[in-house]
């Protein structure tokens, strides 16, 4: 088996102001070209996990090894999208699409020749000077999906990037992205708390548990490329998504439990 | 629509009605018109004002100063607020010294500059930079500290170094709180350079009234006082209007 270009060991991340452990002891190891979803319930540390991967957040044990380096800063080869599309709203469309290219030396016109075709590969062509707040939330997300592939990095973190986008919508962003994973097989690291939306994007599904985030369970999905979105319906897909969302069920009665302890410790 | 612009006309109804009955009223004799001039006197001083070339000589001189010491209170404000909200340690050395000057009124500080600094020019324009300076750093302070790091974040992993990161991202993120300083500073140079024209000056607008009142010429007053407000709204108008010209995104994330 080839060597795995993600490893994640014995994680944990605190914060220190919240007295917050966000995830302990975490072990985990992404190939190249895979498509991973990680699930929990909210506040589980899921973003935190994205976060310590793009080097925006230190470890205060273990380490993320990227192709065997360690990562300490953000790199552009790890690109990232944003829960709230993150999007630079004083520049266009354009502008924010070059902007990766150009911080990373390319000549203007490379870097023009590169968003041009990427702001067409994600349906926006003819919204080049328009500004992000002009744009619906779908559309804004599509500017944000370009951004980060303007660097062509070999990995992809995406942090619920449609969690806010209506049902419609985020059934063809999430086909669109497929067909973009498809066409150049990037590492993809996708978390959203839709269980849904992660047996369909995914080949595997990790469930993680109640914060602080462990692994609790991991979902190989079985399901066929490339994905259509009717495929929600078989039984292959339902077994999968059931056996997921019971997973999350247990962490989430857990959680609860556990904050109701915590509310009658107080009380006593 | 019709409905708006009748309202339109309502707003400013009360202006010629007011105009009017004061000059009723000082004509009738009800008023001392040495106290309280007519509208018409106050537009005959006008004329009388800008035939002589006294107003604009004021206008200009009041300009000059408010100009160099909003540009360099700006700028300075900034500079600092950039600084002591982006490095920790400058904010933990100058931080608290520049909030102990902050609340003394720049108006009080007046007669220091003149005992230092003399009645010239230097001295009217360091009044103005500091007032300008103080409601400047304090926004730009806010807003650079503000800014939301998912944006910076973003910028970091697409490779943009501390400088771009700056200058393309945090600067821009927090305009919209350096802006709204400005603006509040604009209000405060006109205050800071009036007073200062009137503790001794021999030219400016406040210097105008202030000889005005020694005079007794409660018209010429009149002209001036009326030419200050137009200028701070001149002037507010055109920052607003070359912001929106300049800043697109501006205007389209204010949603007005």
């Amino acid at each position: 088996m080839k060597d795995s270009q993600i490893k994640i060991k014995n994680l944990t991340v605190s914060f220190e102001r919240k007295k917050i452990t966000a995830v302990q002891d975490l072990n985990l190891n992404v190939q190249e070209g895979e498509f991973l979803t990680l699930v929990g319930t909210t506040g589980c540390g899921k973003s935190t996990i994205l976060n310590t991967i793009a080097g925006f957040v230190k470890p205060n044990k273990g380490n993320v090894l990227i192709n065997d380096n360690q990562i300490f800063r953000p790199i552009p080869n790890i690109g990232v999208v944003f829960q709230q599309h993150a999007l630079f709203p004083w520049m266009t469309v354009l502008s924010n699409v070059t902007f990766g290219p150009l911080s990373i030396g390319k000549t203007k016109s490379d870097a023009l020749k590169i968003a041009e075709k990427l702001i067409e590969q994600v349906g926006l062509k003819g919204f080049e000077q328009a500004y992000p707040n002009e744009l619906s939330g779908g559309m804004q997300q599509r500017v944000g999906l370009a951004r980060t592939l303007a660097n062509n990095p070999d990995i992809l973190l995406m942090d619920e990037p449609f969690g806010s986008l209506d049902a419609q919508t985020r059934s063809i962003m999430q086909e669109l992205l497929l067909a973009i994973w498809r066409g150049t097989k990037k590492t993809v690291i996708f978390v959203t708390h839709d269980v849904e939306e992660a047996v369909f994007l995914a080949d595997r599904v990790i469930v993680l548990t109640a914060r602080p985030a462990r692994i609790k369970k991991e979902v190989i999905v079985n399901l066929p490329r490339p994905r259509k979105f009717d495929m929600v319906t078989s039984t292959n897909f339902m077994k999968t998504k059931k056996e997921v969302l019971t997973a999350i069920r247990e962490e989430t009665l857990l959680a609860l439990n556990h904050s109701n302890d915590h509310i009658s410790h107080k009380r006593s | 629509m019709q409905k708006t612009d009748s309202l339109k006309y309502l707003r400013i109804l009360p202006i010629p009605l007011l105009i009017g009955v004061w000059e009723i009223l000082a004509r009738a004799g009800f008023l001392n018109r040495a106290l309280f001039p007519s509208p018409s006197d106050v537009v005959l001083a006008f004329g009388k004002m800008t035939l002589s070339g006294e107003l604009f000589f004021d206008i200009g001189a009041t300009l000059l100063r408010v100009f160099f010491g909003f540009v360099f209170g700006s700028m300075l404000g900034i500079l600092i607020g950039v600084l002591t909200a982006r490095i920790k340690i400058l904010d933990i050395l100058f931080g608290q010294i520049i909030q102990i000057l902050r609340p003394i009124p720049p108006i009080a500080l007046v007669p220091l500059a003149v005992v230092w600094l003399g009645l010239g020019e230097f001295s009217k324009i360091t009044i103005i930079t500091w007032g300008v300076f103080f409601p400047v750093w304090v926004n730009t302070y806010i807003g650079v500290a503000g800014v939301d790091h998912s944006v910076i974040w973003a910028a970091q992993s697409l490779g943009a170094n501390r400088r771009r990161v700056l200058f393309r991202v945090v600067l821009p993120a927090s305009f919209r709180h350096v802006i709204a300083g400005m603006r509040v500073a604009i209000a405060i140079a006109f205050i800071c350079v009036v007073v200062a024209e009137m503790l001794g000056a021999s030219r400016g607008l406040g210097f105008r009234i202030n000889t005005s009142y020694l005079v007794f010429r409660v018209d010429k007053m009149m002209v001036d006082l009326i030419m200050l407000g137009l200028l701070g709204a001149i002037t507010d108008w055109l920052f607003i209007q070359s912001i929106n010209k300049f800043m697109p995104w501006y205007i389209l994330n204010s949603n007005h």
